[in-house]
């Protein structure tokens, strides 16, 4: 059992617009409390990471957020009334449509958008994410690496305004998780917002700007990484973890 | 809606393991039928048609529907815009027309093999059948995907439910010498409806036809709410 305060340290965040604001979620599955009266801000122009280990609550979190898993309390408010418009999703398990290739699953989700893409913005799409080469194979014979990278273009396809990406470099090997950074940043290059899951404080630190931490349900730190570093006293945000779980 | 339909489609026609499967167990059918009972052949080529579309509008699209649920796309489809109403009738549209396009094949066969004598007409009465059917057949098969947690409880609840449907119907053999109750249920045995609407449409008889597009029809509007209210994105 850990015994923290809970801390909000923003700093240059105050004036940003709100394009999520959550307050007092919760969800239970059976006796199980799995995000335990959280509240969760995304700014505009941020890169908010969600962090926590297996179990957390990270990964319902992000589904109460994207309106597909149903809170059993609190409230969540959108920028806009028609956010799943307005926002891409990549979920944990980057699933594909069998029987589609690469491109056809780009054109499907297209089209659960209401967008229609033309043959050479598909193709600017994938030469970008260095998937090209592979656009007439099945997407579910891809690997790993590409899928990941696939599931982030199916993010892009409507010009969302806030992607929310589920452990995008989970499973990855050390450059192709550096890909999926890299990735992340020009997301916010080009003015989209993201808030993206990991349990890896390694790569957190360096892509967030702004850090919620969650363990056992609850957000036990939200702050930018440097922000909280320095007010806990420690060298890396792991060491920040484990203290305020031990 | 238009293009959900037409990528299915393309990705349903390409599917030849599955394409070959569903033709050659009535192609063997039509053979076998017209090598050992040649006479009644000819009887058995509605009930064929029938059951080879119940087979694929019904049970092969009751697994893919799991399948994508077990994958979790069903997950990232909650997450956008498209309404569910729409994604389930452009699905199903598109199995529906590989459905009727499966039933033109095995009918084409089977008038060759038999040598029948049938009129361009047949096409004209059956599509609508069919479609409606497959269609009916399809939304059903959302609602038992919806039931199960997995391929062994599908294929064992799709036995339960198909199994009676075929064996209290006029398929392969007559109701008329069967116990009462058997009887009574092939009065609301949507299969039979489609098998007396294929089989009115073999013989231009517009009334039975006429009543049997109708019973599918609801049937069709009751498959769809069915699917719709019953329809689950994930396992959770």
């Amino acid at each position: 059992m850990f015994n923290v305060e809970y801390t909000t340290i923003i700093k240059g965040g105050e004036n940003m617009k709100k394009l999520i604001s959550a307050s007092q979620l919760m969800k239970s599955y059976k006796t199980r409390c799995v995000v335990d009266h959280i509240d969760v801000d995304i700014n505009e122009g941020e890169i908010v990471a969600l962090v926590g280990t297996n179990g957390a609550g990270k990964t319902t979190t992000i589904g109460m957020l994207l309106g597909i898993i149903p809170q059993d309390s609190g409230t969540i408010k959108y920028w806009t009334s028609d956010y799943k418009k307005e926002i891409g999703a990549q979920l944990q398990t980057t699933p594909f449509f069998e029987g589609y290739s690469v491109e056809d699953n780009l054109k499907l989700f297209a089209a659960f958008y209401g967008v229609s893409l033309t043959k050479m913005l598909i193709d600017e799409k994938l030469a970008a994410f260095d998937l090209l080469q592979v656009k007439k194979l099945p997407a579910i014979k891809l690997s790993l690496g590409q899928q990941k990278r696939l599931a982030i273009i199916v993010t892009t396809l409507h010009n969302p305004k806030l992607v929310i990406l589920d452990e995008p470099s989970a499973g990855l090997d050390p450059r192709g998780q550096r890909e999926i950074q890299q990735i992340i940043k020009r997301l916010k290059d080009s003015g989209v917002s993201v808030l993206f899951s990991s349990d890896d404080m390694l790569e957190v630190m360096n892509v967030a700007d702004r850090v919620l931490m969650m363990h056992h349900g609850k957000i036990i730190a939200n702050g930018s990484p440097d922000s909280l570093m320095e007010h806990y006293q420690t060298q890396n945000l792991e060491e920040l973890f484990f203290e305020l779980t031990m | 809606m238009k293009a959900v339909f037409v990528l299915n489609l393309k990705s349903s026609l390409k599917d030849m393991y599955l394409l070959f499967w569903s033709i050659l167990m009535p192609f063997a059918a039509i053979i076998a039928l017209r090598l050992f009972v040649p006479n009644y052949a000819e009887n058995y080529v509605e009930g064929i048609i029938a059951v080879s579309v119940f087979f694929y509008s019904f049970m092969t699209t009751a697994f893919i529907a799991l399948s994508q649920r077990k994958r979790g796309v069903y997950n990232l489809l909650h997450a956008t815009p498209m309404p569910l109403w729409k994604y389930i009738i452009s699905i199903s549209s598109s199995w529906a027309i590989v459905a009727i396009i499966l039933s033109y094949i095995v009918l084409l066969f089977s008038i060759v093999i038999n040598r029948l004598d049938v009129s361009f007409n047949i096409f004209l009465y059956m599509t609508p059948i069919i479609l409606i059917a497959s269609l009916s057949f399809v939304f059903f098969s959302f609602f038992l995907s919806s039931l199960v947690k997995n391929e062994g409880h599908l294929s064992m609840t799709a036995n339960v439910l198909m199994i009676p449907m075929l064996l209290c119907s006029n398929a392969f053999f007559t109701m008329e010498k069967s116990p009462n109750f058997i009887q009574y249920i092939s009065l609301i045995n949507p299969f039979e409806w489609f098998l007396n609407g294929i089989k009115a449409a073999f013989i231009n008889n517009f009334s039975t036809w006429g009543e049997s597009l109708l019973l599918l029809i609801g049937c069709l509007a009751l498959t769809l709410i069915i699917s719709l209210k019953t329809f689950k994105y994930s396992d959770q």
